[in-house]
């Protein structure tokens, strides 16, 4: 899976690549989160969009396409975690568009240390600076 | 061979007219054919795309020949809509126009009117009128940039367009391909933009003078250094950098008095960090983007070389 970190305005994001354990243990750790019900408005950090850090967007890769993983079931579709909330869209045998509350942003929190030592340090600061922030 | 209808009546039918001249439709296809993304094969469903006046033009095939050469859909839309009007849009348009020049009236019933001079003067004023404002830059913007050198007694005539964020912001494609620099430069290349690499020097580093050098590289001006008319439209522009040289940020002024400005592949927007209306991108909340370098201006020219 590849994951962009969603920060910059006049250059690319950067992106780091996630294993297939990672991507593995991403899944479930979402799986494991609380649906967001009808009428919940979790906020859980500054509102999409604006400048600097705005959240992280998984891609899945050519390779789960053809192998989802099993367990979890959720397999290939977009996973944006911002402000508190992990949207899963377009999963395979689960359709549609899912959204989960991320207390404390917690899992997000996760996935960027997992793939923090290949990305830039002011990139690594700035988002660490916003995370905490919140 | 082809029928040009411009959607702009309300009451009346739309005029139109045919280029029945094989080879004339032909080339006509052959010069629009690196713009068909911007047609589309259905009129726009968007409210804020409607309206009185001029909406769009239809581009229909009256024979399948065409159709299956430039493997086309039937029938084609080229929505123009206020912002929308400059740039690629504009210029396509105005081109559909002249082609019904050297077209005939359609064959259509007697009340349809034909695309006559009235009628492309008329469609030609709306192009203009529904993209930009023009006016006199006179007014020095707070000092707040070790870049800003404000010659004295110098007026520059710049445009404004309006601000159009459905444009940049419903399709999806469009607004993850393209940044704030696409947008300061009303361009849409979906590229991702980056100054500089259109005239060759793309910035080696992400500071003011660096990025503004790329900027000035495809050929924005500082403000206050003025642009003839010829490079209508040239629009205001502001630029920001993360100190320590993470990225940069650009913002462009439009023509309801405030600042609009695209964060990389996210909407665009009028607003900052707080939430504000941007009256001056010196005086907003920039995030971390906390270095102002100055204001510049983009033009036509500018335009069409960004990459």
């Amino acid at each position: 899976m590849d994951v962009e970190v969603d920060i910059f305005s006049g250059r690319p994001n950067p992106r780091f690549m996630l294993s297939p354990v990672l991507g593995d243990e991403l899944l479930r750790r979402i799986e494991a989160l609380r649906p967001v019900s009808e009428g919940d408005h979790p906020q859980d950090g500054p509102s999409l969009g604006g400048l600097g850090y705005r959240g992280l967007r998984v891609h899945p890769g050519a390779a789960d396409a053809d192998d989802p993983p099993v367990r979890t079931g959720v397999g290939p579709g977009e996973v944006v975690l911002a402000a508190g909330v992990v949207t899963v869209t377009g999963a395979a045998g689960k359709p549609g568009t899912r959204r989960f509350r991320d207390p404390g942003r917690e899992v997000e929190r996760w996935l960027f240390s997992s793939g923090a030592s290949d990305l830039e340090p002011g990139v690594v600061a700035m988002v660490h600076a916003q995370l905490s922030g919140h | 061979m082809l029928r040009i209808t411009a959607d702009v009546y309300s009451g009346r039918n739309n005029p139109a007219a045919d280029v029945l001249d094989a080879g004339e439709a032909r080339a006509a296809l052959r010069d629009l054919a690196r713009d068909l993304d911007l047609f589309s094969a259905t009129e726009q469903d968007d409210t804020s795309q409607g309206g009185l006046g001029l909406r769009g033009f239809w581009v229909e095939f009256l024979e399948d020949g065409l159709v299956h050469d430039f493997d086309l859909e039937a029938r084609l839309y080229l929505p123009v809509a206020p912002g929308a009007g400059a740039g690629r849009t504009a210029e396509v348009a105005e081109r559909l126009v002249a082609l019904t020049e050297r077209g005939q009236q359609a064959a259509l019933p007697a009340d349809a009117p034909a695309i006559d001079e009235s009628v492309r003067s008329l469609l030609l004023e709306q192009l203009s009128a529904t993209s930009s404002v023009s006016v006199a830059d006179q007014v020095a913007p707070p000092q707040s940039g070790p870049q800003e050198q404000e010659p004295a007694d110098v007026t520059c005539q710049i445009e404004f367009a309006a601000y159009n964020p459905g444009f940049w912001n419903n399709d999806a494609t469009i607004r993850t391909s393209n940044n704030c620099y696409n947008y300061a430069s009303n361009w849409r290349t979906n590229t991702f933009a980056q100054p500089g690499r259109g005239c060759g020097s793309m910035y080696t580093a992400i500071t003011c003078q660096e990025v503004g050098r790329a900027a000035l590289c495809d050929g924005m001006h500082h403000r206050f250094d003025c642009f003839p008319d010829t490079e209508k439209p040239r629009y205001l522009a502001a630029l920001a950098v993360i100190p320590g040289g993470g990225d940069y940020h650009w913002y462009r002024k439009m023509k309801e008095g405030f600042w609009g400005h695209k964060p990389g592949g996210t909407a665009v927007r009028n607003v900052d960090n707080r939430g504000n209306v941007i009256l001056d991108p010196a005086q907003a909340d920039r995030g971390p983007y906390t270095i102002f370098c100055g204001y510049f201006y983009g033009c036509t020219s500018q335009q069409r070389r960004i990459r």
